[in-house]
């Protein structure tokens, strides 16, 4: 691949990148530039492991993971215990204070939590599950996409969205309880 | 024919969301929500949750940034 023509792949997906790269360094901008850089020069010494024709964007963002792995030494493995079940865990909490059947829930709650605090709960989210919710979020990836670029089996890719979900659901909803927006709907 | 019912819905249902179900599937949990107002629901509000967050979740290039690493490409050819 010529320099022009990864050039403008690259450019193409680097907005997505960036955003990707800041969620893995939880939230620290400079971090995400520094790391975005390596991945870039390493991605274009080795453009020609890429195969035209094939996921540009799948291909980057594997390469910016490795990069992160290294930046962050041995690959951290976590254990976190929550509950695995499927539940609608924000649906059962509305409905608790009686607001489950709202037409429009952002409109009487999401949208009154500031991006930052939203951004803060994926940035808190443990590293395994951070790393696919950050490809999901801002990649804009398929299951098998987010399979393909941190190796791993599709299943597994929806097991840990699974639980960053509710991770993420039980963040926003006490964030919700916290701020009085929940009590404000709730006796509205 | 095999009908889903709530449990099995709401276990499909970040599938169903992600649009990564069968096309069978999809429309199983789409013919169930039409008809219980209470999965409805539960799908509306876990949709707005994701909606909020896929918003929130990018940022901003840098200004300047997509130059300064065209740039650093130099010293590598």
């Amino acid at each position: 691949m010529d320099r022009a023509t990864f050039e403008r792949e690259l450019g193409e997906i680097l907005g997505l990148a960036y955003g990707y790269a800041v969620r893995l360094n939880s939230g620290d901008h400079e971090a995400a530039e520094d790391l975005l850089q390596e991945a870039s020069i390493s991605a274009f010494r080795g453009r020609d492991s890429f195969t035209v024709g094939t996921n540009f964007k799948a291909w980057f963002f594997k390469i910016l993971t490795n990069a992160f792995y290294r930046r962050a030494g041995k690959k951290e493995v976590q254990t976190v215990s929550i509950d695995a079940d499927p539940e609608p865990y924000l649906y059962l909490q509305a409905r608790e204070v009686g607001i489950a059947g709202a037409d429009d829930p952002a409109e009487i709650l999401f949208n009154k939590i500031d991006t930052a605090e939203v951004k803060q709960a994926l940035d808190n989210l443990p590293s395994e599950f951070r790393e696919v919710s950050a490809l999901y979020f801002t990649g804009e990836m398929s299951y098998e996409e987010i399979s393909d670029t941190l190796n791993i089996p599709v299943g597994t890719v929806r097991s840990r969205l699974h639980r960053a979900r509710k991770l993420l659901q039980v963040a926003l909803w006490d964030l919700a309880v916290s701020r009085g927006i929940v009590e404000a709907v709730s006796y509205a | 024919m095999h009908e889903m019912d709530c449990r099995e819905v709401i276990k499909h249902m970040a599938q169903y969301l992600d649009r990564e179900l069968s096309t069978k599937e999809q429309e199983e949990v789409q013919k169930h929500l039409g008809e219980c107002g209470s999965c409805a629901n539960a799908f509306r509000w876990e949709n707005s949750m994701l909606i909020l967050v896929k918003n929130c979740a990018g940022e901003e290039l840098p200004k300047g940034l997509t130059a300064r690493i065209f740039d650093s490409f130099d010293c590598c050819e």
